[in-house]
């Protein structure tokens, strides 16, 4: 009878590391007529090719661990040494299994006893250990970035994802799920020969486990998440959602706010730059947890009734969350985040001083975080802090009222006091 | 001596470890062996005799003597017949004390 040219792709019941499983389906496959063609090596996605052969009933096959580990001179003296004995090699499973068939129905199985396999099985136990090790080094570098935010300073990861929501929540999901497919793959492999060799180890076979398509089933879910992750993609570029719209001036500034004009000393006169280089643009951002995100800058030189002419600086950012416990949320973040950059600031310092500043005290020797209790509102957390070239202490309100959340940062000869007590009277009316 | 940590040697370990005894032999001739002497009782799969033999090269209680083409030869190293004989002692030991307990 002749070999039937079609090949016919039939898929992978069990996990790959499945070493009864494995043998006993590709020989179950035979006496149902079908002989292994090829195994798929890096396009594996779960399934692989057999030809129908009137032939196939009469063979046999056996795998041969192999591991990461072994060359391929080695895999092909073993190969010639088995042939010897009736086993001619077929393909190989991934990195685990070499696969043997033999037409000899005298032919010793390759193992006959379970505790030469368990030995057989060691290089692929260190495979699957150097495997995972290798999937974790990679989610530590992918997110390398996150990582240290995540644990030092959790509250100004939480705010990131509440004020860029639609962009970093699905992102991360998915991120997530492909390291979670990939990860969970390496220990399953390593858990898997494990349990294996565990059986070999007390003297017994390992037993058929049950066949769930699970090659296939994360070859599907890694498909449909990087699918995702690539649509997702295109519509971030597409739809506008990267882009931060830059306001005009003051009059696109709806939100309860302050002037730098309002809080000056009286009989001040102010010259504002004109150079916004000097100055951060004012901002609008949006996303689906935090409807409204502003911030704006105001600056210039002020001259006050005795002459003297200062630097003057009134940055505000204000937040409006869907809820009261977004907001609060947030106002952890920011407090958070603000002592992070003073924290970083003050680390760079020390490391210049002695090179670049070794005639200034420390600026940071002033600084000081405190909790206020302020009417009107229910939280409030204040920042001063003055450098060794300033005059003036640097003052930053950051504040929680309900649903809303600002940051008031007032330097030069901006009135603090003021600045604050004139933004809760507007939050209280807004 | 040996150093204990191969004892209790498997079935297949105890007859591979033997058919070097007497003379240096290949894969193919170790398998004759084996089942000559045991009249087909131990079964010996070439996966399991080439773990085997790679185990005890690892181990220095054999050693590969020729190369010839795909063919390799092998005999026992001096550890290896140390140990086989600590082997057959203990089997020895094991034998007595179960026929003491028949009679």
């Amino acid at each position: 009878m002749k070999r039937d040219d079609a090949l016919t792709k039939k898929y992978v019941p069990c996990a790959l590391w499945d070493f009864a499983g494995l043998q006993a389906w590709l020989n179950q496959q035979a006496q149902a007529g079908y002989a292994l063609e090829r195994w798929p090596g890096r396009s594996f996605i779960g399934r692989v090719s057999f030809r129908r052969d009137p032939e196939a009933p009469h063979t046999r096959y056996c795998l041969d661990p192999i591991g990461e580990l072994i060359g391929e001179t080695e895999l092909r003296d073993r190969a010639a040494s088995y042939r010897e004995f009736g086993w001619h090699y077929v393909d190989r499973i991934g990195k685990l299994y070499a696969i043997y068939r033999t037409d000899d129905p005298a032919a010793q199985n390759l193992y006959t006893d379970p505790e030469s396999l368990d030995w057989a099985m060691k290089k692929q136990m260190r495979f699957a250990w150097v495997s995972v090790i290798v999937w974790i080094l990679w989610v530590a570098v992918i997110f390398r970035k996150d990582w240290p935010l995540l644990l030092r300073w959790p509250e100004e990861y939480l705010m990131n994802l509440i004020l860029r929501a639609e962009i970093l929540i699905p992102l991360y999901g998915i991120l997530l799920i492909l390291v979670i497919t990939a990860v969970s793959g390496g220990i399953g492999t390593l858990l898997g020969v494990r349990q294996t060799k565990a059986y070999l180890r007390q003297g017994q076979w390992p037993p058929v486990s049950s066949r769930h398509y699970p090659e296939f089933c994360r070859f599907l879910l890694t498909a449909i998440t990087a699918g995702a992750l690539v649509l997702f993609l295109v519509f971030l570029g597409v739809s506008g959602v990267l882009h931060t719209r830059v306001l005009s001036g003051p009059e696109e500034w709806a939100f309860p706010h302050v002037t730098l004009e309002e809080v000056l000393p009286a009989g001040a006169s102010l010259r504002a730059y004109d150079n916004r280089e000097l100055l951060h643009s004012d901002t609008f951002d949006h996303s689906l947890l935090a409807p409204e995100q502003y911030d704006v800058a105001q600056g210039g030189k002020v001259t006050r009734e005795d002459g003297t002419v200062t630097k003057t600086r009134l940055y505000q950012e204000h937040v409006r969350t869907l809820s009261p416990a977004l907001a609060q949320a947030v106002y952890r973040g920011r407090v958070t985040a603000h002592r992070h950059t003073l924290e970083e600031y003050r680390i760079n310092w020390e490391e210049n001083t002695s090179t670049l500043h070794s005639n200034l005290p420390n600026a940071f020797d002033s600084m000081a975080e405190e909790s206020v209790s302020y009417p009107g509102l229910d939280g409030l957390t204040r920042f001063t802090y003055q450098f060794s070239d300033e005059r003036h202490p640097n003052v930053v309100y950051i504040g929680l009222a309900g649903e809303r959340v600002f940051v008031l940062n007032c330097s030069g000869a901006a009135d603090s006091q003021e600045a604050l007590s004139l933004l809760v009277q507007r939050l209280d009316q807004a | 001596m040996g150093d204990g940590k191969h004892s209790p040697l498997t079935e297949p370990m105890l007859y591979v470890l033997m058919a070097f005894l007497r003379q240096e032999r290949c894969g193919t001739e170790i398998t004759q062996f084996v089942s000559d002497k045991t009249g087909g009782r131990v079964r010996l799969g070439p996966g399991t005799l080439y773990t085997l033999l790679g185990k005890f090269q690892e181990e220095k209680l054999i050693e590969e003597t020729q190369v010839d083409g795909r063919k390799r030869t092998y005999r026992l190293t001096h550890l290896g017949r140390t140990v086989y004989e600590e082997e057959v002692e203990r089997l020895r030991s094991c034998l007595r004390d179960a026929e003491e307990e028949l009679l």
